[in-house]
């Protein structure tokens, strides 16, 4: 049903960009008034600069004016004003920015975390799935963008209230020679910003010709090997070459316009100035106007010039904004618009909050599973990548303490059925009964102590080796060493300087890929969970290793006195030990049921099962 | 740790790519100079005129002054407008030519350095380090040079005026940028210590981004909440102490002008009482004060790039330092045809691990034309072994020689590269592929290779249906893991074997299971690709071990059997026979 609504879903719904400015503001008031504030007064106090200089000029000319020891006394209290403003402003600044894209990616990865895992990930317009690095570059650059955004506005805003003082001061010293500057440099500057367009297009061309770089190079050490035993080093540059020519000439053009456009909209000081003495020249002449009025203006140029820069930046960023919301609302799939900037708390002082841990109880016991008539879909007829077109009125039951085994070949749905099951993809059709209650979410449900699972591929995160497998669960309350042993894993760990320390990933050491799948699997078995959900866990064992950890499932089976120990396991797998040892076997063929029963009467009767037997397919 | 790298190395390294484009660079230096003197020499225009008005010059004089004024403003923005784009392309040209240099380098490197560094991190060097180069020649270099000599120039200006003027603002801007040193070199730890939280930040988040089904499974999604969190919290704690710092940096483009200011105003109101200097002097001064503001600001921002730059240069030096350890030989051909395999009591470890023997005393030849079957699990050495006849690595111990259809041997060492790879054809598990089309990759960018040659092999090979069922046949665009499936991928390779001719072919079979047509295509590519060569196969399917004519099993680097297929099939004692009969076949060879 979820999956349904994401797929009509393919206008995101968003809501006006200032309306995500105002709850992010909100959000943290006091930094953003800090900073707010703190940018005005910073902006504002550079008018009394101006004026400053022409009190000196003055009194210096003897047309009013102050005496010099006056003059360096405001200057003095001006400079410690605009020093204090600006830290205000900066701190301001650092705070709100840091709390609200700190809000935003907590909002936008929990909601990941609350899609099914197996679907987490949005769908790019074309309707593939967006790749992990997609995601992340929204969370980095498209929360970055919303939230310095709205910094600029406070720049604008400050600027603006500056600009209102100094065209108040200029014109009331002489209306014509205000105008006559700044009307040709008002023009100037909107002559650059119309540049920006074309700038658009350029940008694209070069990012183009970048990416096509990068790529090569990625490939070239991608396939070192490919390289070097094709003796093709030589002919990989000669085109690495080629592809980087054409990088610079777009990147030449590409920087030159944005150096234009700087050079018009910024470098215009001088250039101000210059049509201040041609404007005020019969002014002066006349004595009208002071060499302190001249200096006056000449130093409320760059505000100004400033301001005309900067809200021609921020109408560019604010549409730019859209882009990012539209971004960021795609990953929300399936929440109302707006819930991307809901307030929440992020914890960024104080303690964290305590992680849940629920210890196996009677409630948590497995007694009967009955999985009837699930299907499942995927979108679009897509598959999932191994021709998995998904699978279609599947029934079966597990029984407590048994070892049932799902079989078929590659592609027949048994992954799909497992991540159906478990909620890792939402449930289309069908139902799920466990000890006799429909389970109604899925998502939630098949979780420590009651399920645990490891999947054909797991993942290890670059943490200790104890992290991953705690995963946040009390050490003292659960049995770190049997797990591991359990899982095969003690002989690896006793040839590891570190033990249990031993950073997994680019930090640490790379763990081959058997040693992932057990560590993965010692991850599963710390939990002490009712139901274990192997999906292919030998396919990176050989087959002692293999062997050995089934013993060990099977100990883990039996009763042990008056413990409690009796667990269930459910199984996908193709190869024979594991079949060996089946209660109960499910045989998938094009993802449908094609029969069901003991490995024997399978044998006698099923002949997928007899080619699965014997390695046929 | 490296010793760091000196400044004459990086004098070398300049000197060598600039100097292909030293009329370019020529042409940058004068419009720089040509920029700062015109800035320099325009505020002397405002003196004229102020000092015009005061005087009563005639209002067209001043008109004039004025259009001149503005005028030379015009043209100092034009010079450093061409002057950045001389600047870019001197930047793109040479770091394209470092670029190319690098890459060559690096693909020349052996083996052993790429298994220690990951394709991430050379895209890194080669293009992010690079980059950061380019923009230290295009504008770090340029701009702080010449905002460097606008402050200078401006200075000894001052001096001229009167030595107070110019010895307070001097002592006022050596006293700033000491300052600002002192802060920059306080800040870039914070500054890195900011980009590695960061970076965490980020690096995690990918990873739990791919890693949702363990979350949810496992239901970690409170832990990595809280991971976050701290990461979050952590990033904002050392913004906070970047930014405080920062701070200082900051205030000096305010505090250093407001203090010239103070000293500019105590001067001109003594030395203009005392009718010493006209007003046009004074106003000078505070102008030529605002001059020096804008370059304190660049400079405060690009102190910190510089650094950055230097990091960066490091490390593109110490990467062309690197030398492959494996050197050519000498021999550049063999004999056409089949080629003859010996290994001489081979034994192999890698260097950063010596304890560990991956091969221990292997020894066997192997005749021209015979197909040997490898076995053994994953680690037993099946791999290294045939890295050694690449010569991706060199035996710690003993030899290996490949030999001539006329029965001489030829230690590996005394043949060039060249020969060696032309020699050997491989196909990998995994076949690696390059966003290109599939031409391309057939023949590995091997232009001189035409489309008649590549037909008619794969005709050849019974792969031309296949190539009519792709959309763009040989102009179809390759894109690594997603156009081609692992068996299509696999009659690539075979392709590119066939192509290359190669006397010795080293097969390692994919171990992903392939559909019945795909695995058909495959066989029936094999029979031609193989014939009249010598075959090793790290075989995975019991159908490709059945074209063997020997068998050779190993056991973590051991050689533990190696035999005819055929005497081993009928030998009950055998290995070999064992693994068929026990049905653990599918097992070792999985």
């Amino acid at each position: 049903m979820i999956a349904e609504k994401i797929m009509q879903q393919t206008q995101v719904e968003t809501l006006k960009t200032y309306q995500y400015f105002w709850q992010l503001i909100r959000f943290r008031p006091r930094y953003y008034a800090k900073d707010l504030s703190g940018v005005t007064i910073h902006f504002a106090l550079s008018t009394v600069q101006g004026l400053v200089l022409k009190a000196y000029f003055d009194g210096l000319t003897g047309v009013g004016g102050l005496p010099v020891w006056q003059v360096v006394g405001v200057q003095i209290v001006q400079v410690i004003l605009v020093l204090l403003s600006l830290y205000v402003a900066v701190m301001g600044y650092v705070n709100f920015t840091q709390h609200g894209m700190s809000l935003l990616i907590r909002n936008l990865f929990r909601h990941i975390l609350k899609m099914p895992g197996g679907q987490a990930l949005p769908n790019n317009q074309d309707g593939s799935t967006m790749t992990t690095g997609q995601v992340v570059s929204t969370l980095r650059d498209d929360v970055d963008e919303m939230a310095h955004s709205i910094i600029i506005i406070d720049d604008t805003v400050a600027l603006s209230v500056t600009a209102l003082i100094s065209f108040t001061i200029m014109l009331r010293i002489n209306v014509w020679v205000t105008l006559g500057t700044f009307i040709p440099l008002a023009i100037i500057i909107v002559i650059a910003q119309r540049l920006g367009g074309r700038a658009k297009s350029y940008r694209q061309a070069s990012r183009q010709a970048t990416s096509d770089v990068t790529g090569m190079i990625a490939d070239m050490f991608n396939a070192t090997q490919a390289v070097k035993v094709g003796h093709a080093e030589e002919r990989i540059i000669a085109r690495f070459r080629n592809l980087n020519d054409r990088r610079r000439e777009t990147m030449v053009k590409d920087r030159f316009l944005v150096h234009l456009i700087d050079t018009l909209s910024g470098s215009t000081v001088d250039i101000g100035v210059g049509f201040i003495l041609l404007v005020a020249a019969q002014a002066m002449y006349e004595g009208t106007f002071t060499v302190g009025d001249f200096a006056l203006f000449a130093s409320f140029i760059w505000p100004s010039t400033h301001l005309m820069r900067t809200i021609g930046n921020f109408l560019t960023r604010y549409k730019q904004v859209g882009v990012s919301t539209n971004r960021m609302e795609a990953i929300m799939q399936g929440e109302p618009a707006g819930a991307v900037v809901a307030h929440h708390p992020i914890y960024m002082t104080g303690d964290l909050p305590a992680i849940p841990f629920s210890p196996k109880t009677a409630v948590h016991q497995f007694e009967a599973l009955r999985v009837k008539n699930l299907s499942y879909r995927y979108e679009g007829g897509s598959g999932n990548g191994d021709g998995t077109d998904g699978i279609e009125n599947i029934s079966f039951d597990v029984a407590r303490g048994s070892f049932t085994v799902i079989t078929g070949r590659i592609g027949s749905g048994k992954t799909t059925l497992l991540k159906v099951l478990l909620g890792l993809l939402p449930l289309q059709t069908g139902e799920i009964w466990w000890n006799g209650e429909l389970v109604s979410d899925t998502t939630s449900f098949f979780v420590p102590p009651r399920a645990a699972y490891t999947a054909q591929v797991p993942r290890l995160f670059s943490e200790s080796l104890r992290d991953n497998i705690l995963l946040g669960i009390p050490e003292e309350q659960v049995d770190v060493a049997g797990a591991l042993a359990t899982a095969v894993m003690t002989q690896d760990l006793l040839s590891m300087e570190n033990g249990l320390e031993t950073m997994v990933g680019p930090r640490g050491i790379r763990l081959s890929g058997g040693q992932v799948q057990r560590t993965a699997a010692a991850r599963m078995f710390v939990h002490d969970a009712e139901l274990l959900i192997f999906d292919d866990l030998s396919s990176a064992l050989d087959v002692e290793t293999e062997q050995q950890l089934w013993e060990n499932v099977a100990e883990r089976m039996k009763d042990e006195g008056g413990r409690q120990k009796e667990v269930t396991a459910l199984v996908v797998s193709h190869r024979r030990p594991a079949l060996r040892r089946a209660d109960h076997i499910i045989v998938l063929e094009n993802g449908r049921l094609a029969d069901q029963g003991t490995l024997d009467e399978l044998l006698q009767r099923c002949e997928e099962m007899q080619r699965l037997w014997q390695g046929q397919v | 740790m490296k010793s760091p790298v000196s400044t004459a190395q990086y004098g070398r390294l300049l000197i060598t790519y600039l100097k292909p484009l030293k009329g370019r660079v020529l042409l940058l230096v004068l419009l720089v100079l040509v920029g700062i003197a015109l800035q320099l020499l325009n505020p002397q225009l405002i003196r004229r005129f102020l000092d015009g008005v005061e005087s009563g010059q005639s209002l067209p004089e001043l008109v004039w002054t004025a259009v001149v004024f503005t005028g030379i403003a015009v043209t100092a923005q034009l010079t450093k407008l061409i002057g950045a784009y001389v600047g870019e392309v001197v930047a793109w040209r040479a770091t394209n030519e470092l670029r190319a240099d690098l890459a060559l380098h690096c693909l020349q490197l052996d083996m052993s350095f790429h298994k220690a560094h990951k394709p991430g991190e050379l895209i890194e060097r080669v293009d992010g380090d690079v980059n950061l180069l380019a923009n230290f020649f295009s504008q770090l270099i340029i701009q702080l040079v010449s905002n460097f000599l606008l402050i200078v120039g401006v200075l000894v200006l001052l001096w001229l005026v009167d030595w107070r003027i110019g010895a307070a603002i001097t002592v006022i801007m050596v006293l700033g940028l000491v300052t600002l040193n002192w802060f920059n070199k306080r800040l870039v730890p914070r500054w890195q210590a900011l980009r590695q939280v960061s970076s965490d930040l980020f690096g995690y988040l990918e990873e739990w981004l791919g890693g949702t089904e363990e979350i949810q499974t496992n239901a970690a999604a409170p832990y990595i909440m809280n991971r976050l969190y701290g990461l979050m919290r952590e990033r904002w704690h050392k913004m906070q102490r970047a930014m405080r710092l920062n701070f200082g940096v900051m205030s000096l483009p305010t505090l250093i002008p407001a203090l010239a200011y103070i000293a500019a105003y105590l001067w001109g109101a003594k030395v203009y009482t005392n009718e010493l200097v006209t007003i046009g002097t004074v106003y000078l001064i505070f102008y030529y004060i605002d001059v020096i503001k804008g370059p304190l600001w660049v400079i405060q921002r690009q102190v910190q790039d510089l650094q950055q730059a230097a990091a960066s240069m490091n490390r593109i030096v110490e990467l062309l330092e690197q030398q492959p350890t494996i050197l050519d030989g000498s021999q550049d051909s063999l004999a056409d045809g089949a080629l003859a395999v010996r290994f001489e009591t081979v034994s192999f470890s890698y260097a950063d691990d010596p304890e560990t023997l991956i091969l221990d005393e292997i020894d066997f030849t192997l005749a021209p034309g015979r197909i040997l079957g490898l076995l053994g699990r994953t680690g037993s050495g099946k791999s290294t072994l045939t890295r050694l006849l690449y010569r991706f690595y060199d035996p710690t111990v003993g030899s290996v020689c490949l030999g001539d259809g006329n029965g001489r041997f030829h230690p590996l060492p005394d043949l060039t590269q060249a020969t060696l790879r032309q020699r050997i054809g491989m196909v990998t598990q995994e076949v690696q592929l390059f966003h290109a089309s599939l031409r391309d990759n057939l023949t590995l960018f091997n232009d001189t290779i035409d489309d008649d040659q590549i037909l008619a092999a794969l005709t050849h090979l019974g792969l031309r249906d296949w190539l009519n069922g792709l959309p763009a046949g040989l102009d179809t665009a390759l894109e690594a893991g997603k156009s081609l499936s692992a068996g299509e991928a696999q009659l690539l390779a075979l392709g590119r074997v066939f192509l290359a001719d190669p006397g010795l072919v080293i097969l390692d079979e994919a171990s992903s299971r392939l559909d019945p047509a795909t695995e058909h295509l495959i066989e029936r590519a094999l029979d031609t690709l193989l014939a009249g060569r010598t075959v090793i196969i790290i075989a995975h399917r019991l159908a490709t071990v059945q074209r063997a004519d020997e068998i050779m099993i190993l056991e973590n680097g051991r050689l533990l059997e190696h035999g005819n297929r055929l005497d081993l099939v009928q030998d009950k004692q055998s290995r070999f026979y064992q693994l068929l009969q026990t049905g653990m076949a599918d097992a070792v060879l999985a």
